[in-house]
């Protein structure tokens, strides 16, 4: 089912797509394509928010992904 | 057996107890039930009658033998086809693991096993709690028994569907970025997202490691009380779970706010996503319900939605693809065309953005923590409004715009969710109750004390 889209982006080229996909093996049909053209710059949109947020590089991703510190092991 | 039964499973339990109804008899009966409404309600991939059937005669010789183990003995409940369980096949929903037949039960089903629950079946979910609703996977989605032309909501339709249904008791769903929280605002039902790391998810097909949670879905908060306390705690399969003691949920349960400070999350639902205004004005009453149980209820100012799920968003789809990846690149037209693009979404994703998204995380929880400094506990909407059509239901829906169960997910938080009213359309709506870390005790308490004094739960869809 591809919906048609309704966020304010400009759908990815079918050849941006591809040079995604293709390296990973993806066997993509032609509506394939077309909705990860949108949901493609979708996602562009959300990267952006994240390169846009202030943030320390140095910033410990903690690895271990306890809510609570004291709770890690 | 002619009296209708019980609606909670704190009800059966206790009828139970009192030896009024047997494990044997209601177990039949849901089977029955599950016989006559499932073909259009699509909650179960599976039955398991005969399990349910040995099950249930196990916990009635225990009762005869006046042996009472906990509340779960003889409790008929179904399990979202995630959860492995031993001979059982569990596919996930998808064709890609039509044929896989664990040996071994995770260790949420060996744990509901041991507290003597009847296992009725295999729940409906989007496959791999990710791609859904789908039309062209080996089973039909799960329908809204309030209205079978509606979306439960996902990933955990099925065990939605079969709660508010009447067609179990219990059931446990999965929640990565909304997964429990979701069905439960749409089918008006209870459940929680305990805090991550709480519960184990060994044996449970993953989406995204260091998001996922477990967690239970019931007709009442006291229900989602006593499942987590049958599976919540340390396991050794699980390195993500933490050690640390497991206090009694359901003692812990409260008729009254007094004490506790809330802050309700307007800015989300008014500013960032806004919510319909029958949802709003449900939030409106639910707030003057808690000030009335003697809560202090306040505007709490909070960070925008975005920096909550955005980088939820691809810390998702990034790991989801990273799962999925081997099997895409080989078996891509097996998968529902849902699942194979939102996860090949992850392709997108440059490894320095996935990075700074978890970094992203730490500020946000660090944030998040801070709030709590004012208040005990958070309280939003559970969803921008009443269900939409199944048929409506958008393909990058997460992508397309925030939602408001991530950013409890991102946070890692204990998060309880309560039904809180209806729609225009019939159709229920939802509140979410946040807390501290591990400090999911609360998050039922005060979820527990609005649903009773608000009543909306004991509200069932005609079948």
């Amino acid at each position: 089912m591809i919906h048609p889209p309704i966020a304010n982006v400009t759908p990815l080229s079918e050849a941006a797509v591809r040079a995604v996909c293709e390296p990973h093996g993806l066997k993509l049909g032609p509506r394939d394509i077309e909705a990860l053209a949108y949901g493609g710059a979708l996602m562009g949109r959300m990267i952006d928010h994240i390169r846009a947020f202030p943030l320390d590089a140095a910033t410990d991703p903690a690895h271990r992904f306890h809510a609570d510190p004291e709770a890690t092991r | 057996m002619s009296a209708p039964l019980p609606l909670s499973l704190a009800e059966l339990a206790d009828a139970y107890a009192k030896r009024s109804l047997s494990p044997v008899e209601v177990t039949d009966s849901l089977l029955a039930r599950i016989d006559r409404l499932d073909d259009k309600l699509h909650a179960y991939i599976a039955v398991t009658a005969d399990r349910a059937r040995a099950d249930a005669k196990a916990a009635e010789a225990e009762f005869a033998a006046g042996r009472i183990s906990g509340p779960l003995q003889g409790i008929p409940i179904g399990l979202k086809d995630l959860y492995e369980t031993a001979g059982i096949a569990t596919t996930a929903h998808s064709k890609i693991r039509i044929d896989h037949v664990p040996a071994t039960d995770c260790t949420v089903a060996a744990r509901l096993r041991a507290a003597g629950t009847v296992l009725l079946g295999k729940l409906a979910t989007h496959e791999f709690a990710f791609g859904g609703p789908s039309f062209d996977l080996p089973w039909p989605p799960a329908r809204n028994p309030w209205n079978t032309e509606y979306f439960t909501s996902g990933s955990s339709s099925g065990s939605a569907a079969a709660i508010i249904a009447g067609m179990a008791y219990g059931t446990l769903g999965s929640d990565t970025g909304g997964s429990i929280r979701g069905p439960c605002a749409l089918t008006g039902l209870a459940g929680i997202k305990p805090t991550y790391g709480l519960v184990s998810r060994a044996g449970v097909f993953p989406l995204t490691w260091t998001l996922d949670t477990v967690g239970p879905m019931t007709a009442t908060i006291e229900d989602s009380a006593i499942m987590l306390q049958a599976i919540a705690g340390a396991d050794p399969r699980d390195t993500t779970c933490a050690d640390r003691p497991v206090p009694d949920y359901r003692a812990a349960l409260r008729s009254d706010l007094k004490g506790l400070k809330i802050g309700l999350l307007r800015r989300w639902h008014e500013k960032d996503f806004v919510a319909t205004s029958p949802m709003a004005a449900a939030f409106d009453e639910a707030a003057k319900v808690m000030r009335g149980l003697g809560g202090q209820v306040i505007d709490l100012d909070c960070p925008p939605l975005m920096d909550y799920h955005a980088p939820t968003l691809l810390i998702l789809s990034a790991e989801a693809f990273a799962y999925h990846r081997d099997d895409l690149a080989t078996r891509w037209g097996d998968y529902g065309e849902f699942l194979r693009e939102r996860a090949a979404m992850g392709a997108f994703i440059p490894s320095a953005d996935y990075v700074r998204a978890t970094q992203i995380r730490r500020v946000m929880q660090a944030k998040t923590l801070a709030l709590f400094d004012q208040v005990d506990l958070l309280v939003t909407v559970g969803a921008v409004g009443e269900a939409p059509k199944i048929q409506d239901a958008r393909q990058f829906v997460t992508l397309e715009g925030p939602s408001f169960t991530t950013p409890f997910n991102l946070t890692g938080l204990p998060t309880a969710s309560t039904p809180c009213g209806f729609g225009p359309t019939g159709l229920p709506l939802g509140l979410q109750i946040a807390a501290r870390p591990f400090n999911d005790a609360l998050a039922l308490a005060a979820a527990h004390a609005y649903e009773r004094a608000a009543g909306w739960w004991t509200r069932r869809p005609t079948l």
